[in-house]
């Protein structure tokens, strides 16, 4: 059994090697296939990865635990309440980074003659230069992000405010100049307005979010809204993306007792974002499957080429006595040599570029000549190839049943041939 | 004539090949019996019909209409799996165009038939390289047919068709492409495994030197057959 199973493997390898230019040029195609499929897998998985960690810090948060009412009513009337015992639940979780409580509300702002809409953002600022793009250094364009209301000497002194800087322009508001922000309470009744000093200004290169967000103290906020303890939203940083799914079910087991809240993965909150994401990875799959098919389609028609060349060799091996399956076996056999030495090469080519991409990475800011906007994010930074080994070792798999499943039917025709038809074949 | 001696019999067979609306007979309503142990001929011109006789005989092809047998058993009632088996344990073959397997060396192809046999390592050794030895090739063992002459290479078939030591060896214009020693020398060795083993030997040729050697002489002409003779013991045929 084993002498005839190395047979096989020597008429297979040596055939494989004989037609060395067609072995070649197939193994070529689909060493090359597979190589592609890596790299875009490598760059299309980080991109969509630094994506997903930016819409994240942009705000939303991994998880986020929010009232069940906020998404429909959008004020500070629909808040968490009752938040030290729930942030402190929070932070027990494994898993979990940071906890970052906020009010979001929206009013208008006013500086001098000049006023426009705005969307306020309210958080920590200790915790918000952590999880927030928006108040880290990389977005910010003038000035500093807003100081703690409790590192102020006297609380009467008006807070910090830091502004998009597309809004900062609008409202022709310099550092330090001294701006109102108005407001609607949540309970109803007359508007309330406090002032706050412009501490610095961001740029994201989303145009809404420069021209129309504005962010200060959540303790000022609460003060501006006559609210309690409150929160619009508690959001969730965690330490790893793939995390969200097991830390969303752990919270909504561990928050099941409470009402008011509902816990939603970053998914939810940022649906069009995920499902841009969705369709950029389903596209990408789309693409390489097609690239794979009509890959596919040579190698069948290598093979059969291969088989109808050799017809009169087959034959004769039939007419000694050689019976069809062990026929089928040889051009099988010979299929696996061409699919397992290309998936090889392929497999070296896809992680040599890998390593490449890996470590120097591709400027997308400087191919855009730009910030590049995609739903409701922008990207402007470097994009690195990211692999599993389980992801080249799927890709490689499939490289392989692509090219044995294309070599079924040369074989199954090679098995059936008549032994005296086959050897009249010149 | 004793049915255990009978290896083949074919009765009324006739094998029709259709162009177009054109029906052409290539073998006509033969009926003939080969005999273990019988070294036969069958000559006759180009287009006779001896090949095609000659695939039906070693279950490459099959009849038209008509019965075929082997040993006893009717060929045309086989599955391609028992008709491969037959092939592969009863009978050895020998074509006018060598066709060995072109990546096998020598050796390999002389040891061809064995491995699908599944015979050990020591014995397929022993047989391909005895028959390398003995059609005088040993020290060409491993070169592929791409190196060796015609002759050769017909050397090779040959040791590749005995070694699987076959109750049945048919040769189809083995010494077409040979010069006169090695078609001697080829006709000599089938003699020998002839005598020796009770090989029974069908060979096709229109080549005088074999058909000066046969023992039994089928003389075929249009598929059909003109006469069928034994030697005498004086050597002409009867």
């Amino acid at each position: 059994m084993f002498s005839q199973l190395l047979l096989a493997l020597k008429i297979a390898f040596r055939s494989f090697v004989r037609h060395g230019r067609r072995s070649f040029i197939a193994g070529t195609a689909v060493a090359l296939s597979l190589a592609m499929m890596l790299f875009s897998k490598g760059m299309g998985d980080d991109g969509r990865a630094r994506m997903k960690d930016m819409g994240v810090r942009m705000g939303s948060g991994h998880v986020l635990v929010e009232h069940p009412d906020y998404r429909t009513e959008q004020s500070a009337s629909a808040a968490v309440s009752n938040l030290p015992p729930l942030i402190e639940k929070v932070k027990q979780m494994d898993g979990v980074e940071y906890v970052a409580p906020r009010l979001l509300s929206s009013g208008l702002i006013t500086h001098g003659a000049k006023s426009a809409a705005v969307v306020l953002h309210a958080g920590l600022p200790d915790v918000e230069v952590e999880t927030n793009d928006v108040a880290g250094k990389k977005a910010r364009v003038l000035g500093e992000y807003v100081k703690p209301r409790r590192s102020r000497e006297f609380s009467s002194v008006p807070g910090d405010i830091y502004l998009g800087d597309g809004l900062s322009e609008k409202l022709d508001a310099r550092i330090g100049d001294r701006i109102v922000v108005t407001i609607a309470p949540p309970g109803g009744g007359d508007p309330r307005a406090a002032a706050f000093y412009v501490s610095g200004t961001f740029h994201t290169a989303v145009t809404e979010v420069d021209r129309g967000m504005a962010h200060i103290d959540l303790d000022d906020a609460r003060e501006l809204l006559g609210v309690g303890e409150v929160a619009t939203q508690v959001a969730v940083l965690l330490s790893e993306q793939e995390m969200v799914p097991r830390v969303t079910e752990e919270l909504r087991a561990a928050l099941s007792e409470r009402a008011d809240l509902v816990v939603r993965p970053w998914q939810e909150v940022l649906v069009e974002l995920h499902e841009a994401l969705v369709i950029d990875e389903a596209s990408n799959q789309i693409l390489m499957s097609v690239i794979f098919f009509i890959v596919t389609l040579g190698i069948f028609n290598s093979i059969l080429m291969s088989v109808t060349e050799r017809t009169r060799e087959l034959g004769v091996q039939k007419a000694l006595g050689t019976s069809g399956r062990r026929i089928f076996t040889y051009v099988m056999m010979e299929a696996f040599i061409l699919a397992v030495v290309s998936a090889a090469v392929g497999v070296g080519l896809g992680l040599a570029a890998h390593f490449y991409m890996a470590r120097h990475g591709l400027n997308v800011g400087a191919m855009m000549e730009g910030d590049y906007e995609f739903s409701g994010i922008a990207f402007n930074g470097y994009i690195y190839s990211r692999l599993t080994v389980s992801g080249v070792a799927f890709w490689a798999g499939i490289t392989v049943l692509l090219v044995l499943l294309s070599a079924l039917y040369p074989a199954y025709r090679a098995a059936r041939q008549v032994p005296v038809e086959a050897m009249r074949h010149v | 004539m004793s049915e255990a001696k009978v290896l083949i019999r074919l009765v009324e067979v006739t094998k029709t090949y259709k162009t177009n609306d054109l029906e052409v007979h290539a073998v006509n309503r033969v009926s003939l019996t080969i005999q273990r142990g019988d070294f036969v001929v069958l000559a006759g011109p180009s287009g006779c019909g001896k090949t095609t006789l000659m695939n039906m005989m070693g279950a490459l092809d099959v009849p038209t209409s008509g019965t075929l047998e082997f040993d006893g058993k009717r060929m045309d009632q086989m599955s391609p799996k028992e008709l491969s088996d037959l092939r592969l344990h009863q009978m050895g073959f020998v074509f006018q165009a060598y066709n060995l397997i072109p990546v096998l060396t020598a050796y390999e192809n002389a040891e061809y038939v064995l491995l699908l046999r599944g015979l050990g390592e020591a014995e397929r050794k022993e047989r391909a390289g005895g028959m390398l030895a003995r059609v005088g090739l040993s020290d060409h063992a491993h070169k592929r047919p791409g190196q060796l002459s015609g002759g050769q290479q017909q050397r090779v078939a040959i040791a590749r068709a005995l070694a699987g030591d076959p109750p049945l060896l048919i040769a189809d214009e083995p010494t077409a492409n040979l010069d006169s020693r090695a078609s001697q020398d080829l006709i000599e060795l089938m003699h020998a495994m002839n005598r020796e083993k009770g090989t029974t030997i069908v060979i096709g040729s229109h080549d005088q030197r074999v058909i000066d050697q046969a023992d039994r002489l089928i003389m075929l002409e249009d598929g059909k057959i003109l006469s069928d003779q034994r030697k005498t013991e004086k050597g002409a045929p009867e």
